[in-house]
């Protein structure tokens, strides 16, 4: 029997299952955020004794061949994996048994309202986004209850600070709105829609649109705003070639979305949503650091880490691209954005000069 | 600059072909030299989650009972009601099921990554 939600969240099928995974919740907090700063000292350390200096230009390869060379970078290696592992195994497990009514109940929901859900019966998946993202079964498009399995797959990646989209409330909440009317606005790699849905409470009387590559994401983000009677739509598409006209949005949002596509398709989403915004229109960015040029060797390994071992295939590309570059290119200004309470994230707000 | 793993971008481009789940159900990953220690975290990991998912269980079932005994107007002493507990054959086998399932779950990561 499926056990209805807890706020926002869905809760799993048992409660052995919700334990479960309470555990693994936990366990992350001193695996991320415990273990890896002695991971950071102890490599950087070595590596200054074996290779003779920190330089960013160190041979790859050799850094993290120091690092593996010690017991706690293994150990810290092994139980972040597992973690995950653990976390999406048993997230997939425990709605796997209601596959069938939960997709009659998302069925019967796409001709709910009030907002509507825009499928292309002949949008092709493009190879690039069907990775298995941080180890998520099927990734964003290739298992059918994909949307119900980011959602409490992620509720344990922020460690229960986003039970009930605390995270989507401030995105919704800081994002620039242009000088001028706000009565469009466009959130890119929405994937459920909680941010999407949370711009709609900040902006009530907007048009919101929710654009995502996943068709699974998109139905469960429809599902949600009609669970939740909140008015806004939802797309399937690509945002480097988004169904819109040109000038269409007010407003556009974008949160991690860059660092999970190859660097050529960055410059297609960047064209494309300066594209759709009216002139004065605002592109608010929350991101991964880039253009990192100077980065200790502890974080070169674990960005070498997280890309081969948490399918994270985009993310150095990333990480290491002139993102800033690549949005003045297109046509934007850029200006820093508001604080984050996430101090990781870059936050930008570029504008289609008037 | 970019650290992106070139077999990574070669298989993307190149349409793999992909099993959902595949990360999670292939054959994992192995970091230590020897790949018992893996598989002894992977155990460790997994039965930690288990303990705990059992007290968990433990705390809950305690307090529905308790509660529904003081609402029947009866001792709602767990503790005692559980000690003073003697099992019946079918009970005792239900338990020797569900521990050899307990036992393959832990010890899960010894079949997939074969010493």
């Amino acid at each position: 029997m499926l056990r209805g939600n807890d706020g926002l969240t869905p809760r799993t099928s048992t409660l052995a299952d919700e334990s479960y995974l309470d555990f693994v919740e936990s366990f992350r907090m001193i695996a991320g955020y415990g273990v890896y700063p002695k991971v950071a000292a102890v490599g950087d350390k070595l590596v200054e004794e074996q290779l003779g200096s920190l330089d960013p230009d160190l041979d790859l390869g050799a850094v993290n061949d120091v690092f593996n060379s010690t017991a706690i970078a293994k150990t810290w290696q092994r139980v972040m994996r597992t973690h995950q592992e653990m976390n999406w195994r048993r997230v997939r497990d425990s709605f796997a048994p209601f596959e069938a009514q939960i997709l009659q109940e998302m069925e019967d929901a796409k001709t709910a309202g009030p907002g509507k859900i825009v499928i292309d019966p002949d949008f092709v998946t493009p190879d690039y986004a069907r990775e298995e993202i941080h180890l998520m079964p099927g990734g964003y498009t290739d298992h059918p209850l994909a949307g119900l399995i980011y959602h409490y797959g992620t509720k344990v990646f922020y460690t229960g600070m986003n039970d009930q989209d605390e995270v989507h409330v401030e995105l919704a909440q800081t994002m620039t709105p242009p000088e001028g009317k706000c009565e469009k606005i466009l959130d890119i790699g929405c994937s459920i829609g909680q941010a999407t849905m949370q711009l709609k409470d900040r902006f009530p009387d907007a048009e919101i649109w929710g654009l995502e590559v996943g068709e699974p994401m998109v139905k469960y983000a429809h599902y949600l705003a009609t669970q939740r009677n909140i008015d806004v739509n939802f797309i399937q598409a690509l945002a480097e070639d988004m169904p819109f006209e040109d000038g269409e949005f007010d407003a556009v949002l974008a949160y991690i979305i860059f660092h999970e596509v190859p660097v050529p398709v960055i410059s297609g989403i960047v064209e494309d949503v300066f594209r759709v915004l009216r002139p004065g229109g605002t592109f608010s960015v929350f991101e991964f650091p880039s253009a990192s040029q100077n980065l200790p060797p502890s974080q070169r390994f674990m960005i070498d880490y997280d890309s081969k071992n948490n399918c994270e295939p985009y993310s150095p590309g990333f990480v290491y691209a002139d993102f800033h570059k690549i949005l003045k290119d297109a046509g934007f200004t850029i200006e820093k954005g508001p604080t984050n309470s996430n101090p990781f994230l870059q936050t930008l707000v570029c504008t289609k000069p008037a | 600059m970019s650290e992106a793993d070139p077999d990574m971008m070669q298989a993307v481009e190149a349409g793999k072909e992909r099993v959902a789940g595949d990360e999670i159900d292939g054959v994992g990953k192995q970091y230590f030299d020897n790949v018992v220690i893996d598989n002894l975290m992977d155990a460790f990991l997994e039965l930690s989650a288990e303990v705990w998912t059992i007290k968990d269980r433990n705390i809950v079932l305690e307090t529905v009972l308790s509660d529904l005994l003081k609402a029947q107007g009866k001792d709602s002493d767990i503790n005692a009601l559980i000690e003073a507990y003697e099992p019946s054959d079918e009970i005792k086998a239900l338990r020797k099921g569900e521990r050899s399932k307990f036992i393959a779950s832990v010890f899960a990561s010894f079949s997939r990554r074969p010493v």
